[in-house]
Parts: C-alpha cells; sequence; structure tokens
C-alpha cells in the first residue's frame, strides 16, 4: 500500500511539474502576443468582461448601496457647513441663472436669423457605470452599454455637465470608459477665453495636467478648458474643467464633472475617430493627424 | 466532519473560488474614484499563498492560474504576466510548506514578504522593459505593503473561519473536539 503511493507520487511530480510550466509558459505568451498584437487580446479581454461583469451585478448592487449609505451617514456630521455652503452658492447661482436665460433668448434668436440647424448626427445614449476599473493605477469604469446600442471605440463620454473620458474596449453589451485622469489619457483642449490649445494630460491624480501649452503668459488660473477637437479624437467644444494652478505652478483642470459620483455617463454617438484596427495604423498617421491639419 | 476526503477538498476548492471572486467584486465596487486610490491589498494573492501553504490541496494550480488570469483581465493588468508571477510564488511556497511550519509563523511571514517583493520588483522590470506604461512606485509600494500586512490577517482569517490549517494542528485540533 505505502509502496504503491511513493510510486503514484513518483509519477506525479514530474507530471505537475511539466503542467505548472506549461501553464507559466502559456500565460507569459499571452502576456507577450499581448505586448506585440493588443487588439487581438484587448478583444478577448473585453469578451471575457462582456461575460463576466454582468453575473457580478446582482451581488455587487447591495453591497455598493451599504457602502454609499455608510458614507452618506459620515457626510451627516458636516451638514450644517454644508448647509450654509450651498445657502452661499445658491445665492451665486441665482445671478448665474439669470444671465444664463439671457444668453439663451439671445442664442435662440441669433440662430433663429441665421437659420441654423445644429448637427443630427450628435445623439447620445446613457449607460449605468458597472463597475470601477479594481485597480489604483488604472482609472476607467465599464458602462452598461456596447456595441448593440451603437456604440463605437473612441466616443465621448459625458455626465452631465463635463467630459469624463472616452470609450476605450467595446463588448456587445458592456464597454469600458478610459477616464481622463488615466496614465494613459491625452485629450486636445482649448482654454477659453485665449483660445490657447494644450493637451490634458492624465497622471491617475484627480486634477488632469495641461501641457504643450504654448504662450502660458495668455492663461489665468480661473479659465474654462474646453475639448478642441483636434485630430478628431472628440467633438469641439465639450467642457471638460476649469483651470487651476497647483502648488508646483503647473496649470491643472479640476474637472467639471463629477469624478467622485460617476452613476450615469452619457455617450455621445457622433463621428468616432477612425478605429485602429491593425497595430501599423498608429504609426501611419495619413489617416488620422493629416486630416486634422 | 472527515477533513481529508475528496468532497471535503473539493468543496474547500469551491470556497477558494469563490473566495477570489468576492475580492474581485470588491475591488470592481464603483464607489468613485478616490476610494480605491490609497490602499489596495492584492488579496487573491494573499489567500493564495496562505492556502497554498498550509492546504495545497485547496489551492491546485489550475484553480491558481484561472482565478489570476481573471483577475488580470478584470482589472485592466497586462493579461497574463501577473497571472504567471503568481503561479511561480505560489508553487515556491507550496514547496516549502512543511519546513515553513517547522519554522514558525514569523519566519514564514519574512519568506511569504520576501516572494511578493521580489515577483512585485520582476513585474515592474518586465513591464518597463516592455515599454509598458508602469504606475507611479509610491502606490505600488503602498500595494506592497497593504499586502504584507493583511497577509497574517488573512491566514488567521483562514485559520479560524475556514480551518485552514497546518495538517498536523488540524488532525490533532479534531481529536480533541471528538
Amino acid at each position: 500500500m505505502a509502496n504503491g503511493r511513493t510510486n503514484s507520487e513518483d509519477y506525479i511530480q514530474p507530471i505537475r511539474r511539466l503542467l505548472v510550466g506549461m501553464l507559466v509558459f502559456v500565460l507569459i505568451v499571452l502576456f507577450l502576443i499581448w505586448r506585440i498584437d493588443s487588439p487581438r487580446v484587448e478583444r478577448f479581454r473585453v469578451a471575457v468582461i462582456d461575460r463576466v461583469v454582468p453575473n457580478f451585478e446582482w451581488a455587487m448592487a447591495p453591497v455598493t448601496a451599504t457602502m454609499k449609505i455608510v458614507r452618506d451617514f459620515q457626510s451627516y456630521q458636516r451638514i450644517y457647513e454644508q448647509n450654509q455652503e450651498l445657502r452661499r452658492e445658491l445665492q451665486q447661482m441665482k445671478a448665474w441663472k439669470e444671465a444664463a436665460l439671457q444668453l439663451e433668448l439671445k442664442n435662440a434668436r441669433l440662430l433663429d436669423l441665421n437659420n441654423v440647424r445644429l448637427d443630427p448626427e450628435l445623439t447620445y445614449v446613457t449607460g449605468v457605470v458597472l463597475t470601477d476599473s479594481g485597480s489604483p493605477f488604472r482609472k476607467s469604469v465599464i458602462l452598461n452599454v456596447g456595441q448593440r446600442d451603437g456604440l463605437q471605440e473612441g466616443l465621448a463620454a459625458m455626465d452631465g455637465i463635463g467630459l469624463v473620458g472616452r470609450i476605450s474596449g467595446l463588448g456587445q453589451e458592456t464597454s469600458r470608459v478610459l477616464l481622463l485622469t488615466d496614465n494613459s489619457s491625452r485629450v486636445p483642449v482649448t482654454i477659453q477665453p485665449s483660445g490657447q490649445t494644450a493637451i490634458l494630460t492624465g497622471n491617475n491624480a484627480p486634477t488632469p495636467v495641461i501641457e504643450f501649452l504654448d504662450k502660458a503668459e495668455l492663461v489665468r488660473a480661473g479659465d474654462r478648458v474646453v475639448t478642441s477637437g483636434d485630430g478628431g479624437v472628440f467633438p469641439p467644444d465639450l467642457l471638460v474643467g476649469q483651470l487651476i494652478e497647483d502648488p508646483n505652478g503647473r496649470y491643472v483642470v479640476r474637472l467639471a464633472a463629477d469624478f467622485e459620483r460617476l452613476a450615469f455617463l452619457r455617450v455621445l454617438r457622433g463621428v468616432a475617430p477612425r478605429p485602429i484596427d491593425e497595430r501599423h495604423d498608429v504609426i501611419n498617421f495619413n489617416g488620422t493627424a493629416g486630416s486634422g491639419g | 466532519m472527515d477533513r481529508s476526503t475528496n468532497a471535503y477538498v473539493w468543496m474547500m476548492r469551491v470556497v477558494y473560488a469563490a473566495l477570489s471572486c468576492v475580492f474581485l467584486m470588491f475591488h470592481l465596487l464603483p464607489l468613485g474614484q478616490s476610494s480605491n486610490l490609497a490602499f489596495a491589498p492584492d488579496l487573491i494573492l494573499g489567500l493564495t499563498l496562505a492556502w497554498v501553504s498550509r492546504r495545497p490541496e485547496f489551492a491546485p494550480v489550475l484553480l491558481i492560474a484561472a482565478t489570476a488570469l481573471l483577475a488580470d483581465l478584470l482589472l485592466a493588468r497586462a493579461p497574463g504576466l501577473w497571472a504567471a508571477l503568481t503561479l511561480l510564488l505560489s508553487e515556491y511556497i507550496r514547496n516549502r510548506g512543511q519546513r515553513m511550519k517547522s519554522a514558525g509563523f514569523i519566519w514564514e511571514w519574512v519568506r511569504v514578504s520576501a516572494g511578493i517583493a521580489v515577483i512585485f520588483l520582476v513585474n515592474r522590470i518586465v513591464l518597463s522593459v516592455l515599454f509598458v506604461n508602469v504606475p507611479p512606485l509610491a502606490s505600488v509600494l503602498t500595494q506592497f505593503g497593504a499586502t504584507v500586512l493583511l497577509y497574517p490577517v488573512i491566514t488567521a482569517l483562514s485559520a479560524v473561519l475556514l480551518r485552514v490549517r497546518y495538517i498536523e494542528a488540524a488532525e490533532t485540533g479534531g481529536r480533541v473536539r471528538a
């Protein structure tokens, strides 16, 4: 009996070792393929997310709700200060509302005069945020809308007010939104009123950095930052946020969208940039940068 | 219950997979962008190492590989690399499980921490050699620290709640109770 057992263990050990070696090999090959031909493996990843994440939803909903209640409860402790703050803001808002109404009237009149038709291509579809990226190093969320809702890679996602990010990773029923705060996010923006263009660079911090600003003396903290539409990445004139100066003297953007409470996102179904299917499209600028200039 | 029957082992394998899914779910909860910034230990790695040193049969290689790859895919990491490193470290710890038991927990903790440090380092080196965007060092160090600090908690909880202990301890414990 004991003899037979050691015998079988003699067989099992090398086979096990072989199995482990093969598994590690397969995983590393997968990683290398991802590095060489990222779009294909990313499509596989999206397919897996498409299958798995909606199944998690029933379990995640109650936990999320509980956590939110706890967090709301903590905020009750500051309710008096918040009330005061809100009153002050309300006063300011009334003035703004008045101004906005007048501008809206004026705008409507001008549009009427010019007989302008707004671009009917810019429709939107609203999705619910299913999950976070789940890692402190990646800033993205997964939405419950996907290809079947007519989304494409690269479309802009907004919350009610400001730009949030772009679609990057598209499944049948889910899609990943790469947020403006992600390390790899780059968005061409215009700083109003001076009209200076720059690149908004995500750095995993809550406030992305303004880079490649031509004449820094023309902009000031408090300026509005909107998308420029350069390179066909996004439609122009989507609100991004407000310029602020960080302690190091760099210009960063306080985002208009509320990144703490991303619950519903609006994906603009407009003109999507050309999808990158093959690796060489990234290097071949003829289609993208050429047409933008 | 007999703690070595086939059914029990399979049950514990299911428990391992379920726990990994729960940890994964916690990573994915949509709670806003700042909540996961400060503190994000790799709980699946901790759980795997704790179980593999004590009861290796509860966490078979294929299951570890599958969960780690799923985590890679869902958490938007480079697919495969972290899973491969997790697998290698778990094999290393698995082969030293009995020796670590006799050396005591502090020594086990040191060894596991060193292992985790090595795979964090290898991960970072491989990613930077292949020009993948590496995350900032500070947050990686936080993640490493949190994973190492939570390792005793994970071992204690799985020992108390799920009876994942070194094999002799579990057997004598069972006899005393019986």
